[in-house]
């Protein structure tokens, strides 16, 4: 990975869940907590220059860059460089020019009619040089519709190894040859949360989160880049991946590797890891 | 899925066919299989690098012939020898394929000819059937999932045919009953479907006068469902899905029976005056599937004009329907229980010319219009209960098509001429879609892919292909060798192009979000292919070998199998499909 890319967007609390499903005030002022976006920024190539970032909340999940003006509100805009943008909102509190709460716009576009939860699209517009990318995520507004209901917690996950060794933030162990280089994420298993929702043919559905991680780094490839999760058959997967270097043309240098969990809710944070790889 | 060797002839009515054919708004194909031989003891036996199989005929007594084959694939064997062996993985693949018919004949004693005016009976039985297997383990600790996929796909026939003729009036009655089996285990995926089908057809004829020939008849069809499934309860259909990654879910456990009646009473007549014969029909069709009934008659006229012994004309309208499979009746949102019958006007122009004694040509111009046509997904409404749903199916397609099609083909004038074959050639234009927009949801089992939500479907049909061309030629060269071949020509089939403006990456789903241009205004790579089979034979006393080459892929084109997006949905990636492909082949025949 080279160019400039987003390769995790979080929301702290990942779910804002209204204590009642009327629109009172009391479920207000949850809905319009302040919280915290966090997005994860690398430009690899970049040299440590300048990036320049807009932060947008829109109606419409199908308007993936915040297009429609009439229905977007700006959240934040600045200049950052590569790493963790981290920045406070209160999406739930916006309202558009026309008066209306941009919640109750995205109730109306929703062909649920927020009967899953309200997802607010947040899109962030990063830009340097000749590179730009829209990265979308939806920010989660819930009340409990069916017992048992119960608003999500980030996922964090609980270190890496490498090699079957415990590989921590700070460390600096050295890879030689070519590989592949195994890399596990500690059991997690009992971190995924059971949950209820309310069902379309049933009053509710209990599902379990499959925690997802994406694998990235600054040389080389992993294979698989993406483990866990449930598949079609309901079958979750091992964290287990192997790092592979290049197969030519690279010297020994200082590798980064991200690992970006997902919880299939909103939910996400991220570890970052470095190495030192010669051939 | 039917030997060769059992094929009597293959005919195929892209539109404009006959009352007594239904259940389809598009072409329909007709296979007749052939009797088994009456006079000795006929059969071959095929081998080559993906199956073996026989094919035996012969008489039983007078009277009576039966024919039988039977084929099996062997990759099953051989797989296990190339896959991979790697310590900490499990991998093994078995496919396992069979299939049989067999034919008994009665009624056609050799070397009798009827009296005038006796009634004659004669007729076969025929069954024939498949087994298709597949069984995929793959896993343990040095992977990052297990996946263990066992598929079994079987199905059985069995058709009755007794035709009974005296004088001017002819009855052909075709019973039959059907068996499918259909069972798949993937991971905590579980589902077992029974299909039981039973239906007949009657067609009854008479010569009333040499200006006037009836046909009336029926063609009924039941069909009974049995679904039996455990699944995780998909998103989309059991609760409201967060994009991205899938959680977990609650088995799910149905047990759904559909059971479907398709009937149709038809009545043509074909009216002669003169050089032009008139034919009007009517065709009355009825399905009842659970509680829905639907109904509705279908009219159609065909014309033609006998210009001379080797010119004729042509022409046909009419209206076709095609009721929705049974499976589709299944309750909402898997299904839904209120679909009614797929449509169709059809009309047709065309002129068959003879040219010498070995030429036929047929030029027919064509245009259809379709309607009601099942399509997924339905829209998002609401319940009474607060809570939402989304059918699987909706009779809201809609399509058109029209074109001129060429046929000419070279017959074999007599044992010494040497070549023979056939082109077909196809001009068209075809439009497909739905009416109105794409609808919002997240029906699993819904069509993805472009256009978008809310965007207006209706388009180049994906089945759009302006001209298709196929030329078929046989040659024999003498002394045993034979050399055939077949060339095909088509254009590529429209496909909606990206055009991505930006990169617009989903942080929840972990995925980039294509752009698209207009909605299928652009096509894939043109498609052309040579095929040749280069054969020689060896006739012995009793019996013939045979060994043959076909060479499929002749001259190595690179055709476009299929087109893959870079991740970001930036680029095109096209793959070619099968480079040339040799298969040597035996076959023996006594």
């Amino acid at each position: 990975m080279h160019d400039l890319r987003v390769l995790g967007m979080a929301v702290e609390r990942p779910e804002l869940m209204a204590p009642t499903c009327e629109l009172t005030a009391e479920a207000l002022e949850v809905f319009t907590e302040e919280v915290t976006f966090r997005a994860l920024l690398v430009d690899p190539a970049g040299g440590g220059r300048a990036l320049d970032y807009t932060l947008w909340a829109c109606a419409d999940p199908e308007d993936t860059i915040c297009e429609d003006a009439s229905q977007r509100l700006l959240l934040a805009e600045g200049t950052t460089t590569a790493g963790e943008l981290s920045v406070p909102i209160r999406p739930g509190a916006t309202v558009l020019p026309d008066g209306s709460l941009l919640l109750d716009k995205v109730r109306q576009a929703d062909p649920y009619q927020g009967y899953g939860g309200l997802r607010m699209p947040l899109v962030l517009h990063v830009r340097a040089g000749d590179e730009a990318v829209y990265a979308m995520k939806r920010m989660v507004f819930s009340c409990p519709a069916v017992p048992g209901m119960a608003a999500n917690q980030q996922p964090v996950l609980q270190g890496l190894t490498l090699e079957g060794a415990a590989w921590e933030e700070g460390e600096l162990p050295t890879l030689r040859g070519e590989g592949p280089f195994v890399v596990r994420a500690n059991d997690v298993s009992a971190l995924e949360e059971s949950y209820v929702v309310p069902g379309l043919r049933q009053e509710s559905v209990s599902l379990k989160e499959a925690w997802v991680i994406t694998w990235h780094a600054t040389l080389g490839e992993f294979n698989p880049e993406e483990t866990g999760g449930a598949d079609f058959n309901g079958e979750p997967g091992r964290h287990r991946t192997e790092w592979e270097p290049p197969e030519k043309d690279a010297v020994e240098q200082e590798v980064t590797f991200w690992a970006v969990v997902r919880d299939g809710r909103g939910g996400s944070s991220w570890l970052i890891r470095k190495a030192r790889w010669a051939p | 899925m039917v030997n060769a060797a059992f094929i009597d002839s293959l005919d195929f009515y892209p539109g404009g066919y006959g009352s007594q054919y239904g259940r389809a708004v598009g072409g329909v194909v007709d296979v007749t299989t052939r009797k088994g031989a009456a006079d000795t003891v006929h059969g071959s036996v095929k081998v080559d690098l993906l199956d073996a199989g026989f094919f035996l005929e012969a008489p039983v007594t007078d009277g009576i012939s039966v024919a039988a084959s039977a084929r099996r694939s062997y990759i099953d064997t051989i797989l296990p020898a190339v896959l991979p062996d790697n310590e900490g993985e499990t991998l093994s693949i078995v496919p396992v394929y069979w299939d049989y018919q067999l034919r008994v004949d009665f009624g056609a004693k050799r070397g009798t000819t009827p009296e005038p005016g006796a009634a004659r009976n004669t007729g076969y039985i025929m069954a024939f059937g498949s087994d298709d297997k597949l069984k995929l383990v793959t896993g343990g600790e040095e992977t990052d999932r297990d996946i263990s996929l066992d598929t079994r796909t079987r199905f059985h026939r069995v058709k009755g045919d007794w035709t009974y003729r005296k004088g001017d009036f002819t009855s052909v009655f075709t019973p039959y009953v059907g068996l499918d089996y259909f069972d798949i285990a993937f991971g905590q995926y579980i589902e077992h479907d029974v299909i039981s089908s039973l239906g007949a057809r009657e067609v009854m004829s008479l010569d009333v006068s040499s200006m006037l020939t009836l046909r009336t008849g029926l063609d009924v069809y039941f069909e009974h469902v049995e679904v039996n499934v455990q699944a995780p309860a998909p998103g989309g259909t059991e609760y409201v899905p967060f994009p991205g990654t899938a959680p977990v879910s609650e088995l799910i456990h149905a047990q759904p029976v559909v059971n479907g009646f398709d009937g149709a009473l038809f009545a043509e007549a074909d009216l002669k005056f003169g050089p032009f014969t008139v034919t009007p029909g009517l065709r009355g069709n009825f399905q009842r599937v659970n509680g829905t009934r639907n109904w509705l008659l279908d009219p159609r006229l065909w014309l033609r004009y006998t210009m001379s012994e080797r010119t004729a004309l042509k022409g046909s309208l009419g209206l076709y329907s095609q009721p929705a499979e049974t499976f589709q009746f299944v309750f909402s949102p898997y299904g839904n229980p209120l679909l009614d019958y797929q449509r169709a006007f059809q009309t047709s122009l065309g002129v068959e010319q003879r040219l010498g004694e070995t030429w036929n040509v047929d030029v027919t111009g064509f245009f259809n219009r379709r309607f009601e046509n099942v399509v997924s997904p339905g829209d998002l409404r609401p319940t009474g209960d607060g809570s939402f749903v989304q059918d699987r199916f909706v009779n809201m397609g809609i399509g058109k098509a029209y074109g001129v099609e060429l046929m000419v083909k070279k017959e074999r004038a007599s044992a010494t001429d040497r070549w023979s074959g056939w082109l077909s050639y196809t001009l068209s234009h075809a439009e497909d879609g739905r009416a109105g927009p794409k609808p919002r949801g997240d029906n699993p089992l819904g069509e993805d892919g472009p256009p978008g939500s809310d965007e207006e479907t209706y388009g180049m049909s994906p089945w759009d292909q302006t001209h298709i061309l196929t030329v078929v030629a046989n040659y024999i060269l003498g002394n045993g060798w034979e050399i055939g071949g077949r060339f095909r020509l088509t254009t590529g089939r429209p496909t909606t192009p990206l055009t991505h403006p930006h990169d617009i990456y989903d942080s929840d789903s972990n995925n980039y979000e294509p752009t698209y241009g207009a909605f299928r205004s652009a096509r894939a790579s043109s498609f052309h292919q040579l095929d040749v089979r280069v054969e020689k034979g060896w006739r012995f006393d009793n019996w013939t070998l045979s060994l043959y080459m076909d060479v499929q892929n002749l001259y190595n084109a690179e055709n476009v199998e299929f087109v893959f997006n870079d991740y970001r949905y930036r680029n095109e990636v096209e793959i070619p499909g099968i480079p040339i492909l040799p298969v040597l082949g035996v076959k023996g025949s006594f």
